[in-house]
């Protein structure tokens, strides 16, 4: 009975991935999705250096200092400075109410402004100051240009102070001399990234695992909508097959799918995004399968009790949306409200995200993940045992 | 045993409709046996009831001896069910279609090769075998299917307007496939709107209206009962009535024809 069950589960997993050769459309709109998803958030949420385009105005009333007839302008420095470390345009403006117009207008995305005395200050000694007016509805972009504006703040800042010192150093006679780099920054941070890597690294797999919670919430609902309509259903529940081998046939075959469309995802953010992949691929794929079956039973619970597909897609959209934004899919956990992080721990999502990350990016072993694929697990192995139960009901009764 | 199909105060309710009111009938082996009804009567869910596809809300059914509620399985092996909507994977060839309903029986693919030719052969589609069915007529689709339903050599047929929406001649081909198989020794119950098909096959008829058994008689007794130049259609309007059915939101909730 049992052997009997099976090879039907396999007979219709089978036809089904036949149907699916045959139907290049769904076929070629089973990987567009997820590659307009991948490119989508890819281009949405790109890497600090990838900023094109970025166009700052600049108001200069510095009126320089001359020495020795010639005249410096430390505005010009700086503003080379921040030229030689990034992309960015500038544009001259007359005044500050100008430019400001043009920052509303969408013309320029940030102002910086130097003050008449802006060299001269500097050279006598005296802290200057410099302003940077920015867009602060594009917090991505704000944050950008400041680093940008920030660094070449501290380069500037170092050569006056390395020029300040070194007179003071020479006045200073028999006394030990003054190291410049004390002044400026008396405590050094040293940075060391535990791999080499970018943001992808971090959206890749959140993005990858979101996709695989997609198939399976919608895999049974949209295949058994389907067998609904073209009346299929109906002609293969009168012949003597279980209804759990049919739902094991078509969770499998929604199994394979999903499994070629992930590959295909991942190779895509590897070779366009440069996500690291440095983890066990049996691993990777063994976590991609419980993401797809953690939401099998919820789609199907979904699809039994409501009448139309149209219903179970407004239906599943409730689940996705708050799985994207809380799952630390885009952002990480820490950086949500307390409330929000609490909520987030009792999404399933939230988990296949951290491991795959994990395994994916810092090849984690299955020892460091494996409690986070029980909660995958488990999830959908409760979720499946409430849906099939339902979807049985729902069909002997008629309803 | 005598009979193929028992129904014993087969009841249905969907929430306080009742879709079939304890309806009792006994179908003889190798007898066409014809259910008629206006829209709405009950008649599907009479035929989703005996096929297993539904529970019955009370009543007991026998397929062949086979309890349709206990025995869901064992029923299904010996019926053949043809739906009014064609039930076919319209992006698979006929063969593959085929393949797959024949598999589910549990016949080997070496005997099903065998009878699939033998069956597009009799239905003359064997060269259509590789050709998409989304692509076939009706009528082509309504043989495909009588193929499908023959692979499992079943003993109870179930056909639901088999000949609607077909042209004459695939009507008359259809029809002369319904007799053979009854030669065959099977017994077929057939539901359908169109009197001059009950009559011509059918041995019995049985007629439901608002899920109660009106009556069910050979066409000759009942047509005898309103006079002599009686028709099945004087027939079905004296018991069913002339008023036009419009669906009530109850009855929506109840399966629809194609099921």
């Amino acid at each position: 009975m049992v052997l009997k069950a099976l090879n039907d589960a396999f007979i219709v997993a089978e036809r089904d991935l036949i149907e699916l050769y045959r139907t290049p459309f769904r076929l070629v709109m089973m990987f567009v999705f997820p590659v307009l998803i991948i490119m989508l958030f890819g281009f949405m949420f790109p890497s600090t250096s990838s900023f094109n385009g970025v166009h700052i105005g600049v108001v200069n009333n510095d009126s320089g200092f001359t020495l020795n007839g010639q005249t410096i302008y430390l505005s010009n420095s700086f503003i080379s400075l921040v030229k030689y470390n990034s992309s960015i345009s500038f544009s001259n403006y007359s005044s500050l109410t100008s430019a400001e117009s043009a920052l509303r207008s969408g013309t320029i995305d940030s102002i910086l402004y130097f003050p008449k005395n802006f060299t001269s200050v500097s050279l006598s000694d005296q802290p200057t100051q410099l302003k940077l007016v920015t867009n602060p509805t594009s917090p991505t972009l704000e944050e950008y240009i400041d680093a940008k504006v920030s660094a070449a703040s501290t380069i500037l800042s170092a050569e006056i102070v390395n020029g300040t010192v070194s007179k003071l150093n020479s006045e200073l006679v028999g006394l030990p001399k003054i190291n410049p780099q004390f002044i400026i920054s008396p405590v050094v941070v040293s940075s060391l990234p535990i791999l080499s890597g970018n943001y992808f690294d971090f959206i890749g797999p959140g993005l990858i695992m979101l996709l695989s919670m997609m198939a399976g919430l919608t895999a049974l609902g949209s295949a058994l909508s389907r067998e609904k309509e073209d009346g299929t259903i109906t002609a293969v529940m009168l012949s003597p097959i279980r209804t759990g081998s049919f739902l094991t046939g078509k969770m499998l075959s929604q199994l394979v799918r999903s499994l070629i469309q992930s590959a295909v995802v991942v190779i895509l953010v590897i070779l366009l995004f440069h996500m690291s992949f440095n983890g066990n691929i049996l691993l990777t794929a063994a976590i991609l399968i419980l993401g797809i079956f953690g939401f099998l039973g919820l789609g199907l619970l979904v699809t039994a009790l409501t009448k139309d597909q149209e219903t179970s897609q407004l239906l599943l959209n409730l689940v996705f949306f708050p799985m994207l934004f809380l799952s630390g899919v885009l952002y990480p956990l820490q950086e949500l409200p307390a409330v929000v992080a609490d909520i987030a721990k009792f999404l399933p999502l939230t988990y296949g995200v951290q491991a795959f990350r994990q395994v994916v990016v810092f090849n984690a072993s299955f020892a460091s993940v494996w409690s986070s694929m029980l909660i995958l697990f488990l999830f959908g192995a409760v979720s499946l045992a409430i849906a099939v139960p339902v979807f049985l009901i729902k069909k002997s009764s008629g309803n | 045993m005598e009979y193929s199909i028992i129904a014993d105060k087969l009841t249905k309710k969907f929430g306080d409709f009742t879709a079939d009111n304890a309806i009792s009938l006994k179908v003889k082996k190798g007898e066409i046996f014809g259910i008629l009804g206006p829209n709405g009567a009950g008649k599907t869910t009479l035929i989703s009831m005996l096929t297993t596809l539904i529970k019955p809300t009370s009543g007991h059914a026998y397929v062949l001896g086979h309890d349709v509620i206990k025995d869901a399985l064992e029923v299904r092996k010996s019926i053949g069910v043809i739906t009014e909507k064609v039930t076919m994977y319209p992006p698979l060839t006929a063969e593959e279609n085929l393949m797959f309903f024949g598999r589910l029986y549990g016949i080997s693919r070496k005997e099903l090769e065998e009878k699939i030719n033998e069956g597009l052969e009799e239905f003359q589609l064997s060269k259509f075998r590789k050709r998409p069915v989304g692509t076939f007529s009706l009528g082509m689709k309504r043989r495909l299917d009588l193929v499908r339903v023959l692979l499992n050599e079943p003993k109870v047929f179930f056909l639901d307007e088999p000949t609607v929406g077909l042209d004459p001649i695939t009507v008359s081909f259809i029809k002369k496939k319904i007799r053979d198989i009854n030669k065959r020794g099977s017994t077929i119950i057939l539901t359908t709107h169109i009197m001059q098909d009950a009559d011509e096959l059918s041995h019995r008829v049985a007629l439901i209206d608002h899920g109660n058994l009106m009556a069910c008689d050979t066409p000759k007794n009942l047509k005898k009962k309103l006079g002599k130049n009686a028709t099945l259609e004087n027939v079905f309007i004296h018991y069913a009535g002339e008023e036009l059915r419009d669906e009530t939101e109850k009855m929506s909730i109840a399966p629809r024809r194609g099921m």
